[in-house]
């Protein structure tokens, strides 16, 4: 049992929605579904550089950004103090299609037990160990385009920030996923897509799902057809959220054990694990609707 | 509604509280009627009461509402979770909206009656009782169901009555598909009849000939080595 819960304002040219306000509502109430960690990914406004996100391991102090600088030379500016970690902004690169930029390998290998949780150019990804509410006071004043939720019950993996969710689908910008459910064939699927030389930050199941999407967004599809080619390569159970910069998709597979309901109106859409959160975001008259089993939906900008 | 009156306000009150006062209340007879406000769409609220009493819930509920009841009258005004009246043995819960899955989950008696939609899997399992679904509902309705009625006045999802031992299922719209082992069958006078209730508790404008009757066609009740086709399918 996890939550998961997701927001879209439709008409957010200005990226000023209230995401982090509603994000905040409603893990508030999806609290009780999970107490091991918690963690919001939000969408603003695409900066003209991307920037990545570190996590460092417990009771490491910020290194020295000289010492940054030696790791990734040249490519990191605009240092900044994050929650348990640093945030920095990354130069552009050499040939600007790649959309893959390896700088987490060496960020990985040059701080031992780090992490990078997040890497694009309209992503922001904050987690914790423990309660949502330690997660309050920075996310509810953040405002954007839309952006996920969860709150995590573990089950298998570690308890620590890089374990918690969203997962960054790594390497590929701008893509997040929170996922209920288990894939059963994570290890089968892993060993893989290592062998296609993608790299994982966890040993959580559910990293795997933003990393496929990711491989199949990278080759120019759109989500509705990226979860389309993923969805049938998974086994096991899942109602999962992910997050691009285009918008937001759902998929349930096909016993729909993990729960995913969702609300649209003209101006939003909120999608969560419970109706309390939908309830209390919105009010209590609202028409709420269920993620089918086998279905995948997808809410993409024009 | 009954003799005394009683508002139980959930804003302030703990899961537990509320069932406390509920089974108190219930100790009081069957004329005894509560009155929920503030529900706030919470889990497990009158849940576990055994005893006659009259409910109704102003507002939305979550899961397992009026779970493990027995002789419970309970009206809800908004939706449900799901796990709703899970394993009743006796008495009538009416939502006058949507139900999520799981509905009347192993019911053994009684009558449940969802006026809109309802999820996944409900009857799931069912001993007894009747289940009424004004509107629609989702895949793998009665599935393994052994005993009882389920009437649905809308459409019905995929596998509808998936390998049922007993039971009837009733539904007027379209089937996705019907589940393993189950098959259609005549109405019967007794069904008519039945039907007829059924569509007054729903609220919904029909009548029992518009009805389809599904049963089980007892092909899994022994293992035929010749059928493995069947046995494919079921799960």
């Amino acid at each position: 049992m996890c939550g998961i819960a997701g927001i879209l304002y439709f008409d957010s040219d200005e990226a000023a929605s209230p995401v982090g306000r509603a994000l905040t509502t409603m893990s508030q109430c999806l609290q009780h579904r999970g107490a091991d960690s918690a963690g919001v990914a939000i969408f603003s406004a695409p900066t003209a550089r991307p920037s990545l996100q570190v996590i460092l391991p417990q009771g490491i102090p910020l290194p020295e950004p000289q010492f940054i600088d030696t790791l990734a030379p040249g490519r990191l500016s605009g240092l900044r103090e994050i929650r348990d970690g640093f945030a920095a902004t990354i130069s552009p690169l050499a040939n600007s299609n790649d959309r893959r930029i390896d700088l987490t390998s060496s960020l990985e290998k040059g701080l031992p037990g780090s992490v990078v949780t997040s890497l694009g150019y309209s992503m922001s990804v904050y987690k914790t160990v423990g309660l949502v509410e330690r997660l309050f006071p920075t996310i509810a004043p953040l405002t954007g385009t839309h952006g996920i939720a969860h709150l995590r019950l573990a089950t298998e993996s570690k308890i620590d920030p890089a374990h918690a969710q969203p997962f960054w689908g790594r390497p590929y910008a701008d893509v997040a996923v929170t996922h209920n459910g288990h894939i059963t064939n994570y290890h089968k699927l892993r060993k893989k897509m290592e062998a296609r030389g993608l790299t994982f930050a966890s040993q959580n199941d559910s990293e795997i799902i933003g990393i496929l999407i990711g491989e199949q967004l990278a080759t120019g599809q759109r989500l509705s057809a990226a979860l389309e080619a993923v969805i049938p390569t998974l086994d096991g159970s899942f109602s999962f959220i992910v997050a691009t910069s285009q918008g937001l998709g759902v998929a349930r597979d096909r016993f729909a054990t993990k729960p995913l309901l969702f609300v649209e109106t003209d101006e939003l859409l909120a999608i969560a694990s419970e109706q309390q959160a939908l309830h209390r975001l919105l009010n209590e008259n609202i028409k709420i609707q269920e993620i089918q089993p086998k279905e995948f939906r997808t809410w993409e900008k024009a | 509604m009954g003799e005394s009156l009683k508002t139980l306000d959930c804003a302030s009150l703990s899961i537990r509280e509320i069932n406390v006062f509920l089974k108190e209340a219930a100790v009081h007879g069957p004329d005894t009627a509560v009155t929920i406000i503030n529900p706030d769409s919470r889990h497990n609220i009158a849940v576990g009461i055994t005893q006659p009493l009259d409910i109704l819930v102003q507002g939305n509920v979550g899961y397992y509402c009026a779970g493990l009841c027995d002789g419970l009258t309970v009206k809800i005004t908004g939706d449900t979770g799901w796990g709703l009246a899970e394993n009743m043995m006796s008495g009538t819960i009416t939502v006058l909206g949507c139900a999520g899955s799981s509905a009347g989950a192993t019911m053994r008696g009684g009558r449940l009656v969802i006026q809109k939609d309802t999820g996944s899997r409900c009857g799931i399992a069912m001993k007894g009782g009747t289940i009424v679904v004004g509107g629609n509902t989702g895949y793998m309705t009665g599935f393994m169901m052994q005993k009882g009625n389920i009437v649905v006045c809308g459409d019905a999802g995929e596998a509808f009555g998936d390998s049922l031992y007993e039971g009837k299922l009733f539904v007027r719209g379209n089937v996705r598909s019907l589940g393993s082992d189950a098959v259609e069958s005549d109405l019967t006078p007794d069904d008519i009849e039945m039907l007829a209730l059924a569509i007054a508790d729903a609220n919904v404008d029909a009548s029992p000939e518009q009805f389809r009757k599904i049963v089980s066609g007892k092909k899994l009740y022994n293992f035929n080595t010749k059928e493995r086709e069947i046995w494919k399918l079921a799960l």
